[in-house]
């Protein structure tokens, strides 16, 4: 138990109807609060990214927000986490950054991003680096996800936030079993995933492996029309719909898990990957995977191109031992992620100051 | 001081990528600059290590973080129009600095790049705010494709009424921007180029080699000139290059083969000198500035240009009496061509310029002492750019003008009017009196 139990608000961002990593943080640290004895809530506001032109509305309405109390009751701590949440006003704000509004930051001028040079894009993104430089800098302390984003943080604003690590949402449930015949991706299925890239990796795979895709996304479409194009049905298998469960056999049955996305702000696949004992196979401008592959003794960082990906898959395919020993690398460095850390961390930079 | 330099660079179809490239290495080795050159688009490592000059190349888009976590000086922008300048509209209003104009019409490039045109509403609002005079007759001409109805509406006026101060590199392009906005600033910076390197021609053995640049190279425009080389090759045998990067390069072949020109006559050679005997620099607008003719005077070459008004203080001569154009003596640089009789006169030129060898030595000796006599040098405009940014810089800005709206929107109008709604007296970020994200301008 708690020295003091707390309460404890989380803010979060939830785009309706999508759900991914933000949305598991938030429920899971929710649950590690309340664990501990606090008196932990969600407050989850919707967010519309689109249009641009009214995207600072909705981080406005965040600014409206009462927070302070909770009925007649003091509210101890809020812990803001992405974009715009971190707009909320509270005099013991602390802020664990998933990160800010990418598309307009380190996306801005990528095919992941629509921002343009029109003047009306410019406007907002000055609008919003100023404020979020000052809402952000309104936090008691600021932590990040990873340390990737705390680079982009420094970088853009000039703030420091500390990394804090947590663990997956199926740490706990996953196991290794034998290694099998196929490679896996896991995870939406968004262009900046970039599954795409595996599928075009398979055409170059020599040993006779399979890929299984596990996810969901709007790229869904344009990934089976690629495998088509490709000849590649036989080879590659599209799961919808995986459950907890399902997935927690997939990692244990796979040779290695393939996860290559464009700078990644933390990847649970990662960590999960390991946590089942499996090398993870990602790409030198995957961001946050970076932070745990070490190539050569948790996986393999290769260029981003199909060639390069098929041939650090075969060279784990051609060495099962090898996959194996780098796999158990990757579950060491994994297992010592924990919530205490983090919990500690969040709840013990808001002390002393109340509402 | 530290600069923000806005321009497109090599390879981008522009002919100011030079221009810049040139400037941006001199002022970069003065230790009191640091030059920040943003690019619209590309790749800034791989167009920095072209550029190798001390100046550091960045992508557009981080300007505006950039700006904030450390201000610049002054911003300049050199203005052109082409597509490779449309983007630097986004931010030449929102951050007023030095706007080099080197066109007086801006319209061809405002409404035609991919992204970053303007809506209907938006670019009505810019054709009123143009000519507020013509108000009632604009709408109808926003779906129209007509190139020289577009140059009657430049989209000038909100860079010039914002600029901390617009440069030229023309006097008489100055004196009528002046006249049309009277209050706007306008100093005039006389081109300057380097001494060319290696660019020297011995007498042709073969065919006579034409140079086509600057806008004389524009698809679009390059009919007149093939034409006339159709001309000439009946009696001499002769070549045209075109010494420009091409917007639309796939559209050339079926310009030449419409003048009647064999393919083979004509080859694309962007940005080298080296080869060509004669340049024809025919300009299409009178606002329209370049160093393309500068560079083939120094080169000696002879040239053949516009015989417009801002050339009325150079010795031309007229290519049907070999005389001088304007009455005076006959050591003209260059030959002139009167645009009222421009297909004419043009081959005429071509036709001499292709068999004459003494006159073409002449003329580019007399090319090359007019070059080191006047103003040409690079240098000098070096000097003159240190002169103005240095004055621009120490000047408090001035109070700007009013824009559309929409050139300096911030994206807070929409959380603004909600607040208003709520009593908030629009401070929806409960900032105080000082509402975030108002547009600024540097120094």
């Amino acid at each position: 138990m708690p020295t003091r139990v707390k309460r404890i608000i989380v803010c979060a961002a939830q785009v309706p109807f999508v759900a991914g990593g933000a949305e598991a943080l938030t429920r899971d640290l929710v649950d590690r609060l309340r664990q501990r004895g606090h008196h932990a809530e969600v407050v989850a506001l919707p967010f519309a990214w689109h249009p641009r032109r009214e995207m600072l509305a909705n981080a406005a309405a965040w600014r409206m927000l009462n927070l302070r109390y909770a009925g007649r009751h003091p509210v101890d701590l809020v812990i803001a986490t992405r974009f715009p949440s971190y707009f909320v006003r509270h005099p013991n704000k602390v802020t664990w950054l998933i990160h800010q509004h990418r598309p307009a930051y380190e996306l801005c001028g990528t095919r992941y991003s629509d921002f343009t040079h029109d003047a009306a894009d410019v406007g907002v993104r000055d609008s919003l680096f100023t404020l979020d430089r000052r809402m952000l800098a309104e936090s008691r302390r600021i932590f990040s996800i990873s340390r990737n984003v705390a680079a982009r943080l420094r970088r853009f604003t000039g703030l420091r936030a500390t990394p804090l690590h947590h663990p997956p949402p199926l740490a706990g449930r996953l196991a290794a079993g034998p290694l099998g015949d196929y490679v896996l991706s896991v995870g939406r299925l968004e262009s900046i995933k970039r599954v795409d890239l595996i599928v075009r990796a398979m055409r170059h795979v020599r040993s006779p492996l399979r890929l299984v895709v596990a996810g969901d996304g709007g790229e869904r479409p344009a990934i089976e029309r690629l495998i088509a194009e490709l000849g590649l049905g036989g080879r590659v298998e599209m799961r919808r719909g995986v459950d907890a469960e399902a997935l927690v056999e997939l990692y244990a049955g796979a040779l290695a898990v393939v996860y290559p996305p464009y700078d990644e702000d933390y990847g649970y696949v990662t960590l999960e990957a390991f946590l089942a004992r499996r090398p993870v196979v990602t790409a030198d401008d995957s961001g946050g995977p970076l932070e745990f592959v070490t190539h050569g003794v948790t996986g393999s960082v290769c260029a981003p191109d199909p060639e390069a990906l098929a041939a650090a898959v075969d060279e784990l395919a051609a060495d099962r031992a090898r996959a194996s020993r780098l796999g158990g690398a990757g579950f060491a460095r994994a297992v010592a992620i924990t919530w205490d850390g983090a919990i500690d961390a969040l709840v013990g930079a808001g002390d002393g100051a109340a509402g | 001081m530290r600069l923000a330099w806005f321009t497109p660079l090599s390879p981008r179809l522009s002919g100011v990528a030079a221009y810049s490239a040139g400037i941006v290495a001199a002022l970069a080795r003065d230790s009191d600059l640091e030059i920040d050159v943003y690019v619209g688009d590309g790749d800034p490592a791989h167009l920095g290590a072209r550029l190798g000059s001390g100046a550091a190349v960045r992508a557009a888009h981080d300007f505006v973080w950039r700006r904030q976590r450390r201000p610049y000086d002054l911003a300049v922008y050199q203005l052109a129009n082409a597509a490779s300048h449309a983007y630097m509209m986004g931010y030449v209003v929102r951050y007023p600095g030095l706007a080099v104009l080197h066109d007086t019409v801006l319209h061809h490039a405002r409404r035609g790049h991919g992204g970053q045109e303007p809506s209907p509403g938006e670019y009505r609002a810019e054709l009123r705010y143009e000519r507020p005079e013509l108000h009632d007759g604009v709408g109808g001409i926003a779906g129209l494709p007509v190139p020289h109805l577009l140059a009657a509406w430049p989209l000038l006026r909100p860079i010039l009424e914002t600029a901390r101060r617009t440069a030229v590199h023309d006097g008489g392009v100055a004196d009528e921007l002046r006249r049309r906005h009277p209050g706007c600033r306008i100093d005039v910076l006389p081109f300057g180029v380097a001494a060319p390197d290696g660019e020297g021609r011995p007498e042709p053995p073969g065919p006579i080699v034409f140079a086509a640049v600057a806008h004389t190279a524009r698809v679009g425009g390059i009919g007149r000139t093939l034409r006339a080389l159709r001309r000439v090759r009946r009696e001499t045998p002769a070549e045209l290059r075109i010494l420009s990067p091409l917007e639309d390069a796939a559209r050339l072949p079926a310009e030449v083969r419409a003048a009647g020109v064999e393919a083979g006559a004509v080859t694309l050679r962007p940005d080298s000198l080296a080869g060509s005997d004669v340049c024809v620099a025919l300009q299409e607008r009178p606002g329209e500035v370049t160093d393309a003719w500068l560079r083939c005077l120094a080169a000696a070459r002879p040239t053949i240009v516009s015989a417009r008004a801002r050339l009325a203080d150079v010795p031309l001569l007229d290519p049907r009496s070999w005389r001088d154009l304007h009455g005076g003596s006959d050591d003209g640089v260059a030959v002139g061509i009167d645009p009222r009789h421009e297909e004419e006169m043009l081959w005429l030129a071509m036709r001499r310029l292709a068999v004459d060898g003494d006159l073409r030595r002449t003329l580019g000796e007399r090319a090359r002492s007019w070059w080191e006599a006047r103003s040409g040098r690079l240098a000098r405009m070096v000097d003159d750019y240190r002169r103005v940014l240095h004055d621009v810089a120490r000047e408090p800005p001035v109070e700007a003008g009013s824009p559309p709206a929409h050139l300096r929107t911030d994206g807070m109008e929409l959380a603004r009017r909600i607040a208003d709604d709520c009593g908030l007296a629009g401070d929806p970020f409960g900032l105080g009196v000082e509402a975030a994200g108002r547009p600024t301008r540097e120094g």
